[in-house]
């Protein structure tokens, strides 16, 4: 074996009292790993393949004495950083939203008395006519909330109306889906998918393998789906490790060893371990909602004709208006910046908790070579990845299904899901140095 | 370790009976490498699989064990929590370590 017994086991000095002793060598050296090792990649001396070598140039930039101990925290530092600069990002937005409309409802003080329920004004206003029938039915809640704001608005107009309808509608529909996927426990996605659940009869090493994952994070035994796709991908679901669920395609199923299995495996378990998918749902949630909130500032601003109202407002108040000026101005910059901030800063965290999961597999397994060849393999598939899969699903895969073909060794993009898979690579070929 | 209550003790058992299960294991995979026919055999591959996953949880759960052993470790002697640590006197947890040497090294068996 060419592997250092006790690649995890982390440097004295790293926080920890004493290293953590590991008295049984790794686990999967036993006998279903050694069926596999012929086909062992390191085994098989073949050239170089232009991933190789990429990957060899990053493992000589990570530092010698790296630990998962040290990635893992490292991760959740950063992750920890990134919601709270999410949660400042959506104080900010609420702020300058609440900042910029307040001061054009003191403006309309006296428009404020005559409140006209939106039903009304959406019949009296034959613009609308042919709205009626198309939305009326998922108008009726906002409606009745947001009708008093139609009579203050009068000439602010439709837009804003349709504005704030849109946003109290989508924030329904985001909601309803954050329900269902709370509650259903990602059965849309499996569904969307075709997955099957299997039972141990049907595939004894899949199910031993999670069964193994799962002791060593010491969460209850997660249900366990196969999709029936040839393209190479995996991922994990539920809301906390009581409701796990970890998925696998066909493709992948069969072309891993039962070592590389074992670390796709790990890789999902410390996904449902680290409470990923409860944090990517608050994280769009949040996103979504700047999005929202930001798109109807800026319609009311657009088609609300803001500049006539600032001066009439700072017109009453006497000298106020310039203030009101700059400060909707500075609400509109916000508005512009603060959804492509949110979005670079959802993925960011997605790809930080990429690299956890990453290093939480490692903790598992003990043996981050075995997930590391498993990369390697899905990096270098030629077949495009799920089908079947969409943008909102990307995070939850072992790899981004959204992938090109063609750019297979992938730069780091600032709106990618998950991080390059060169680096995923050589972070777990360091471990093992 | 014997100043620690009877769950060392029992880990101490558990270590030697896993010892046990090991040799076992690699004694019929060794007596299985006479038997080429045994080899190709469907149950045979599954009783394999099998022996081989109960070693492997086993080995999991004692890996799971230390983990916890090693996070509640630190929090017991690193600041601030030591202070709570001591107030109450929580006791010294000892990892899961085999005695046996045959268990240590696993035999590699090649088939």
């Amino acid at each position: 074996m060419p592997i250092d017994p006790t690649p995890g086991v982390p440097t004295p000095g790293d926080g920890l009292p004493r290293p953590h002793p590991r008295p049984h060598p790794r686990p999967s050296e036993g006998g279903g790993a050694d069926k596999a090792r012929p086909q062992r990649p390191r085994a098989a001396k073949r050239e170089p393949s232009e991933l190789d070598r990429v990957v060899r140039d990053k493992v000589r930039a990570l530092p010698g004495s790296l630990t998962y101990l040290d990635l893992i925290r490292k991760n959740k530092r950063d992750s920890v950083l990134l919601i709270v600069a999410m949660f400042v990002l959506n104080a900010l937005v609420g702020g300058a939203i609440g900042g910029a409309i307040i001061p054009l409802f003191a403006g309309f003080d006296s428009a404020g008395s005559t409140m006209v329920s939106y039903a009304d004004t959406l019949s009296q206003d034959p613009m609308n006519a042919d709205f009626d029938g198309m939305a009326s039915e998922a108008m009726q809640v906002p409606s009745q909330i947001l009708g008093v704001d139609a009579g203050v608005f009068r000439d602010t107009g439709r837009a804003t109306l349709f504005a704030l309808i849109g946003a109290a509608v989508m924030t329904l529909v985001t909601l309803g889906l954050a329900l269902e996927a709370w509650f259903g426990g990602g059965r849309f996605l499996l569904n969307r998918v075709h997955a099957k659940e299997i039972t141990k009869e049907l595939d004894p090493e899949l199910f031993n393998v999670v069964d193994e994952m799962r002791i060593a994070a010491g969460i209850p035994m997660p249900r366990v789906y196969l999709i029936p796709e040839s393209a190479l991908n995996a991922f994990a679901t539920g809301r906390d490790p009581e409701h796990g669920i970890v998925a696998i395609t066909t493709g992948l199923r069969a072309k891993l060893t039962r070592e590389e299995l074992q670390g796709v495996m790990a890789h999902e378990i410390a996904h449902i371990r680290h409470y990923d998918i409860r944090f990517s749902m608050l994280m769009a949630m949040m996103v979504g909602l700047i999005v929202l909130a930001c798109d109807a500032l800026l319609r009311v601003a657009w088609y609300g004709g803001w500049a006539s109202s600032g001066r009439r407002s700072g017109g009453d108040k006497k000298g106020g208006g310039a203030i009101v000026i700059i400060f909707m101005i500075l609400a509109l910059i916000l508005a512009v910046v603060a959804p492509f901030l949110a979005k670079v800063i959802q993925m960011t965290y997605s790809r930080r908790r990429e690299y956890l999961a990453d290093a939480g597999a490692a903790e598992l397994t003990r043996n981050p070579e075995g997930l590391a060849s498993a990369l390697k393999k899905l990096a270098e598939d030629k077949e495009p990845l799920v089908e079947t899969a969409n943008r909102g699903m990307a995070h939850m895969f072992i790899m981004n299904p959204l992938r090109k073909k063609k750019s297979r060794h992938e730069q780091s993009s600032l709106f990618s899901s998950h991080p390059p898979v060169a680096d995923r690579i050589a972070k777990l070929i360091a471990l093992t140095r | 370790m014997q100043t620690h209550d009877a769950s060392d003790q029992g880990a101490k058992a558990m270590g030697q009976a896993e010892g046990e299960l090991t040799q076992a294991r690699g004694r019929l995979m060794a007596g299985a490498e006479a038997y080429p026919d045994l080899k190709a055999n469907q149950n045979f591959l599954s009783l394999q699989e099998e022996l081989t996953s109960t070693e492997n949880k086993i080995g999991f759960a004692r890996q799971h064990y230390n983990d916890v052993v090693a996070r509640y470790e630190t929090s017991r002697q690193s600041v601030p929590t030591n202070i709570i640590a001591g107030m109450f006197s929580f006791k010294e947890r000892e990892y899961f370590e085999i005695e046996e040497p045959e268990a240590k090294n696993a035999p590699k068996v090649s088939f």
